[in-house]
């Protein structure tokens, strides 16, 4: 590891990543394939897919916010709430773990 | 490949739940011996990143679609086992927030992404990174087998899972989950590539394995 290296703040790299994941779950995750994954695929091909329980517990169905009509948004809105939601559980989860180590 | 409820035998479920509570907690132990403040926002945005690219399925043959998993690319940026941390948070969010996989199957699907798409061929990757004292460039080759691999792989483990549920003939799903993966490992290993090549250019010392790799082999 260079010594530049280690002086470099990693702000901005990680500021960028999380633009990055923002714009591709908030829109360009809108002109994603709607086509059957392919284990799904295989369920409907083996008539196995009729055994799927829908999991109801979920606040956000299908990635699809309900708090809006506009289809674009209701995909937004899931893909930007949720890349917050898994940041800040990750990052939030990892400092308290480090505080009660630390402690 | 996010599994529902309903498709996989309640005694594959609790044995993969204790697998995959095995591995967070081995996974949590050892990062506590060495969490360092100023990497942990590292994870939140790898963990970021692999939610919003799992969001962005792509069409491959015959009426199907698949999206990039990321758990290997997560391994190779933190460490296999923190990336297991990783995509098994992910996974957690996805059930829990927006019905993306069974609730009684999440430890399943953990294994399943997390442990055969993740531990196991990062694990090979490791192996073999030793044996062709790879560059950069092999490096970045090397890692985009192996995530294609890590799909093929673990698509094959679900198979042996459903098998075992009662649902489908081995042989069948074999064939069935593995062809429609072996295009679905090309996306991995593309998007594999191109992020750790863009890592690589700004912050190569931000790659765990890649870091590993060099002070191994100064």
């Amino acid at each position: 590891m260079s010594e530049t290296n280690k002086e470099k703040s990693s702000l901005p790299i990680y500021l960028g990543i999380l633009i990055i994941s923002l714009i591709l779950a908030g829109v360009v995750s809108f002109f994603a394939s709607p086509l059957p994954d392919g284990l799904e695929r295989v369920a409907i091909e083996h008539k196995f897919k009729e055994r799927a329980q829908e999991n109801k517990l979920a606040p956000i169905p299908d990635y699809s916010f309900p708090a809006t009509d506009t289809e674009f948004l209701k995909n937004g809105l899931a893909g930007v709430s949720g890349t917050i939601l898994v940041f800040a559980f990750a990052s939030g989860s990892l400092w308290i773990f480090k505080k009660i180590k630390s402690d | 490949m996010h599994i529902p409820d309903g498709f996989i035998s309640p005694a594959v479920n609790i044995g993969s739940a204790f697998l995959s509570f095995s591995l967070l907690g081995y996974g949590l132990r050892k990062l506590s011996l060495k969490l360092e403040e100023k990497t942990i926002p590292l994870f939140g945005v790898i963990a970021a990143f692999l939610f919003s690219a799992q969001m962005l399925n792509f069409p491959v043959a015959a009426g199907t679609s698949g999206h990039f998993l990321g758990a290997f690319f997560a391994g190779v940026v933190l460490g296999p086992f923190n990336g297991f941390l990783v995509i098994s948070l992910v996974l957690a969010i996805q059930c829990l927030g927006f019905g993306d996989g069974g609730i009684s199957v999440l430890g399943t699907n953990m294994v399943n992404m997390g442990f055969f798409a993740g531990i196991v061929p990062l694990f090979l990757f490791n192996l073999s990174l030793n044996y062709f004292k790879a560059g950069k460039k092999s490096f970045l080759v090397m890692a985009a087998f192996f995530a294609w691999f890590s799909v093929v792989f673990s698509s094959l483990m679900v198979a042996v899972e459903l098998w075992i549920s009662g649902v489908i003939p081995l042989k069948i799903g074999v064939v069935a989950m593995g062809s429609s993966h072996l295009l679905i490992g090309a996306g991995e290993a593309v998007i594999t590539f191109f992020a750790l090549s863009g890592l690589f250019n700004v912050r190569p010392d931000l790659v765990k394995l890649w870091e590993a790799y060099y002070e191994r082999n100064k």
